[in-house]
């Protein structure tokens, strides 16, 4: 009988289950009401460069994902021992780091799209979601709610390159992930034979700032939260 | 807690470790990757230089290189740019170590390292600045291809645009004087203007040109409107792209230039 009251403390405490209800809004709530490209815009940089193929925003949100749950989760488990005056330089060591390692990844493993993501790789350490969610997240909260942040906040950033570049692939090249789908642009087949011409529009950035400008408005008007009363 | 996180000491030892454990972490994987990513460097040269005699195309993929490149490319040899004479002949497998390889020699370094202050030297007098860079008796490789039993030869360019490096490959028939094909690659050039240069439009062009007028090395210019119609030895600049235009013309002068006394050799023979 000596062991019940023990029982008893520990079920006075209840521990937050780790897919609770305020941890699973950690991850969705950055896919729609706080996305960081439509609601807060950041990243937007890279929204617009690299979302001419799929494939590339695919690659180029994978990296984020990489880089963002690994900053968020050792800021997250040292955030008690950061210096608070040099903590700014400590999160770009940091993430800068993880940058260069999926940097050094890419070219070894998946060399032509490194080569088609150029520079913008090494521009995810100045990518503001990142910085933005260790200074606004990872440096006051645990380890795995820092996960899920991560998470949720680089999926909301992918999935919004992933549709601007669907568009900008297929009407741009007429093609989706490299798969030609209206026959051979240069050859002539296919839907080119009949007078389809790709949209050379799409091919250059300032469409994707149109195409996010869309995806904003169609957000706004369908979700109530966002919709401002004036 | 007893630390003070707040202080100088603290702060300091803070850095230096994250530092130390972030520079190992690096130094370690840049030493595990090295070898694929070279691999990865190597086919990539190897598409470039079937690209220009037309075995492969851009969107075929790299890993289809070296095997490709092994049938196709009979022999790497390095010429004097003086006498013409041969210093080294390879064939079949590339060895990473040979430095004599024509495929090792890393064109790009030798050009920033010794053909750019002469170039800068000489910049008005481009016949000189050649016969001075010629005088450095430096390893200039090419490549001898056979496809189709017909033998074409593979020449490496470098050069300076706006931004930024240029570079190339062009491909001369059997007779050295025809050319085969070209492919031209940068750095940076403005999208749109100079980055044009490396678009099959803009290479094109140059299909069918001849760098010998009677026996004169005249090279392939790039001019406004092609300089005039039907000009053999000369190309259509980009508007809007004029420095880039230039360095393009400039680069192909020098760069074959080199290889005269190559040239004149094989046709002896």
């Amino acid at each position: 009988m000596s062991d019940t009251p023990k029982i008893e403390v520990k079920q006075l405490k209840p521990k937050e289950g780790l897919f609770s209800k305020k941890n699973m809004k950690l991850l969705t709530n950055p896919l729609n009401d706080e996305n960081p490209i439509t609601i807060q815009v950041l990243g937007i940089c890279s929204a617009l460069a690299i979302t001419v193929q799929v494939k590339q925003a695919i690659v180029m949100s994978l990296s984020v994902l990489f880089v963002l749950i690994f900053s968020n989760l050792i800021i997250s488990l040292i955030r008690n021992i950061i210096p608070g005056r040099i903590r700014i330089i400590v999160q770009l060591v940091i993430v800068a780091a993880l940058v260069i390692i999926v940097d050094q990844f890419l070219k070894a493993y998946v060399f032509e799209i490194s080569k088609a993501l150029s520079v913008f790789v090494g521009l995810i350490i100045t990518n503001c979601i990142i910085m933005g969610r260790l200074e606004a997240f990872a440096l006051a909260n645990k380890p795995w709610p820092s996960v899920l942040d991560a998470v949720g906040n680089a999926m909301g950033y992918g999935i919004i390159l992933i549709i601007i570049s669907v568009f900008r692939e297929l009407l741009g090249s007429g093609s989706l992930m490299g798969y030609q789908l209206f026959g051979d642009a240069a050859e002539g087949t296919g839907l080119y034979a009949m007078g389809y011409m790709n949209n050379n529009m799409f091919i250059l950035p300032p469409m994707a700032l149109i195409i996010t400008g869309i995806i904003i408005w169609v957000q706004r008007s369908r979700n109530p939260k966002l919709i401002e009363k004036h | 807690m007893a630390l003070d996180k707040n202080s100088n000491s603290f702060t300091f030892a803070f850095a230096a470790v994250l530092v130390i454990v972030v520079g190992t972490i690096l130094a370690t994987l840049a030493v595990v990757l090295k070898a694929p990513q070279q691999a990865n460097l190597k086919q990539e040269k190897m598409k470039a230089i079937l690209m220009a005699t037309g075995v492969m195309t851009s969107d075929e993929d790299m890993s289809l290189a070296p095997a490709l490149f092994e049938k196709t490319i009979t022999k790497r040899l390095v010429v004097s740019g003086i006498d013409g004479s041969i210093k080294s002949e390879n064939s079949g497998v590339i060895d990473g170590a040979n430095k004599k390889d024509a495929f090792n020699i890393e064109l790009q370094k030798v050009y920033a390292a010794k053909v750019k202050p002469i170039k800068s030297k000489y910049k008005k007098d481009p016949a000189t600045m050649v016969a001075k860079i010629k005088e450095l008796d430096l390893n200039w490789p090419i490549y001898v291809a056979e496809v189709n039993g017909e033998v074409s030869y593979i020449i490496p360019m470098e050069g300076t645009g706006l931004w930024g490096p240029i570079w190339g490959y062009v491909t001369l028939a059997g007779d050295l004087n025809t050319i085969k094909g070209v492919t031209l690659a940068h750095k940076g050039e403005t999208p749109g203007l100079g980055a044009e240069i490396s678009t099959t439009k803009f290479q094109d062009q140059y299909l069918g040109k001849t760098i010998y007028e009677g026996d004169q090395y005249v090279s392939i210019s790039v001019l406004k409107g092609g300089g005039g119609k039907g000009n053999p030895h000369a190309i259509d600049g980009i508007t809007g792209g004029t420095i880039t235009s230039v360095a393009v013309g400039e680069m192909f002068y020098r760069s074959l230039d080199l290889y005269v006394p190559y040239f004149n050799t094989v046709k002896a023979n």
